[in-house]
């Protein structure tokens, strides 16, 4: 089981796990795929860890997220770079600050 | 005999039992009593299956996953390796038991090869392990040791496992037990304490089971900087000294333990290795001896006392002063390479209402130079008892303080023979040993100290009048396990 845990308030990190949860969720039932489909695809062998990442609760491993991409048919640079603005903002800030908003993101349809 | 499923086999897919969830919510709160910040989170999959995590409380972290998935119990944790499945909780836990190679020693008191376990406990202790080690995993709590020395450097930890039980008599019994070690063990660390409740549990299993372990509970320390060789349990202490002066071509350490006030003492014949011991070994068994406190009855007791001389900056000395107690260790670690240190610990303990009885209970003195190794203690004394405030004292605190400190005389003992091979392997006559050992131990005490596992017979050493021995074994990971106790010469020759 994956562990990296961010150090920030507890609240923050909690509301951006579930804010990453629901997106994932969306982008899964998008795809039309059940959690134990997804749970198939990404190659994890307990499909209630599905259930527990769309309630906000751990993480994608990094080691997984092209799996993950690929099943929920985004490209690993948008799974990626979204998913970094909920498990690691303040990376992402760093990173993606000055950057000019043109990325086609997931997140923001998902928003929509 | 058989493991209690700890729950009942329920329909598939659907929430957890009130009572399931009672046990899981109950370990997170023993778990949290015990300052361990942990929260909890359960939630059912679309298909309607439950699931339930144990979350580090500050990062969010899951540190253990439980399910139950198409009829079977789950658990994934970041500790161990795949998924563990069982038609119960008690058969997960078992399970990850079982690939625990230290508590291959565990039999149970019929030597029966089935593990009789608790489920409750072992289910806390499951979980406890998992934030212990989680929190070895973080990298900004990992001390990352990379040898015996580092990981008496790392953060030291304390583990206490307690027990109330009612017998078949209907009498309540309670059990305590510490121990010490540092995160880097925390998991052994965790499984065996939960051991020691199991082994609790053993002698009211013909009880009423539904009360067993409803009272257990769990506290949980982490003491930053703490030297565990160092420290020194206030209900266990130990006073023993080496002394191999007299015979510096002895081919293995005297060790002698006084008690009663030093009016009683015997050898402690030890094989711990075949020639020598390191100075880390000698405090491994030092430190795991037990011994009931030395009194003193008034203040001629203790100026009879020969003094000692000791090397020690008093800037080397820290002391926690209680109410009825002085704990006074020295925080400094192992002796650098060339130089000359002494390291003692001194517990003083008053007793309000009582005729100036003083407990002297632990001391220890030994020294490095290089790779030479001398181990020797002196009469323990009263140090610097002239320097104690009386009218502290008789307020109801003690003051210690150091005087007449001069330097120890140079070591002369033997040389460490490096080419020597050490502790034998623990194979199938060890494992059937320690397993009688351990059946046969009326009040085990299992201590864990770096990667060292000493189980001790407490009661033969509480009752000591005779010949106690220590048998050491290595694990192929470089860690050992040491029985001390009064061995009988029958269980001897299992390992002849």
């Amino acid at each position: 089981m994956y562990s990296n845990p961010q150090k920030l308030g507890g609240d923050d990190v909690k509301a951006l796990r579930i804010e990453a949860g629901q997106w994932l969720k969306y982008l899964r039932e998008k795809r039309g795929l059940s959690q134990r489909q997804l749970a198939t695809k990404v190659g994890i062998d307990y499909y209630t860890f599905i259930s527990q990442l769309e309630t906000g609760r751990g993480r994608i491993p990094p080691d997984r997220y092209e799996a993950w991409a690929k099943a929920l048919g985004i490209s690993s640079y948008d799974l990626v770079y979204n998913l970094m603005q909920y498990y690691d903002p303040v990376s992402f800030k760093i990173l993606f600050s000055d950057q000019d908003a043109d990325t086609v993101s997931s997140t923001e349809q998902f928003n929509d | 005999m058989s493991v209690i499923p700890l729950f009942s086999p329920r329909d598939l897919s659907s929430d957890w039992s009130q009572k399931e969830l009672a046990e899981l919510y109950r370990v997170e709160d023993t778990l949290v009593q015990a300052g361990i910040s942990v929260e909890t989170e359960r939630g059912l999959t679309e298909e309607g299956d439950p699931w339930f995590v144990f979350c580090r409380q500050e990062t969010g972290e899951v540190i253990i996953h439980f399910a139950r998935c198409d009829g079977l119990y789950l658990a994934v944790g970041s500790f161990f390796e795949g998924v563990l499945r069982g038609n119960s909780f008690s058969a997960i836990v078992r399970q990850f038991l079982e690939n625990q190679p230290l508590l291959l020693t565990r039999g149970s008191r019929n030597n029966n090869t089935n593990l009789f376990m608790h489920p409750s406990a072992m289910l806390m202790a499951l979980v406890t392990t998992a934030f212990l080690v989680s929190q070895e995993i973080d990298p900004s709590y990992s001390t990352n040791p990379t040898s015996k020395e580092d990981l008496l450097k790392g953060d030291s930890l304390l583990l206490r496992v307690a027990q109330a039980v009612r017998t078949s008599y209907g009498e309540a019994k309670s059990s305590t037990t510490e121990f010490a070690g540092t995160t880097s063990n925390a998991a052994p660390a965790a499984l065996l304490a939960a051991i020691l409740v199991v082994e609790d549990s053993q002698a009211d299993r013909q009880g009423d089971l539904e009360s067993q372990g409803k009272n257990l509970s769990l506290e949980v320390a982490n003491a930053p900087h703490i030297d565990p060789a160092l420290s020194v349990s206030q209900e266990q202490q130990a006073l023993i000294y080496a002394q191999n002066e007299d015979n510096p071509a002895t081919d293995k350490i005297e060790i002698s333990i006084a008690a009663n006030g030093f009016e009683e003492e015997a050898e402690l014949s030890t094989i711990l290795a075949p020639k020598t011991v390191t100075v880390s070994e000698f405090i491994e068994l030092a430190e795991n001896a037990t011994l009931p406190l030395s009194s003193f009855t008034d203040e001629s007791d203790i100026h009879t006392a020969p003094s000692t001389n000791y090397s020690a900056e008093e800037s080397d000395i820290s002391a926690i002063v209680g109410i009825n107690d002085v704990v006074v260790s020295a925080d400094s670690q192992f002796i650098p390479e060339g130089t000359y240190q002494v390291i003692a610990a001194y517990n003083v303990n008053y007793a309000e209402n009582a005729l100036n009885t003083y407990n002297f209970t632990a001391y220890r003195e030994f020294n490095e130079i290089s790779a030479e190794l001398n181990l020797y203690l002196d009469e323990p004394v009263e140090v610097g008892y002239a320097a104690i405030d009386r009218s502290i004292l008789e307020d109801g605190f003690l003051g210690i303080a150091f005087d007449s400190v001069v330097e120890a005389t140079p070591a002369t003992a033997p040389l460490l023979n490096e080419a020597d091979e050490g502790l034998p392997d623990y194979d199938v006559n060890a494992d059937n040993f320690v397993k009688q050992f351990i059946a046969s131990a009326s009040d085990l005490q299992v201590l864990l100290f770096g990667t060292y596992l000493i189980l001790v017979d407490n009661d033969q050493v509480s009752n000591f009048n005779g010949h106690l021995s220590v048998y050491s074994w290595d694990f192929q990971d470089g860690s050992s396990i040491s029985v001390v106790g009064i061995i009988p010469d029958e269980m001897i020759e299992m390992i002849a």
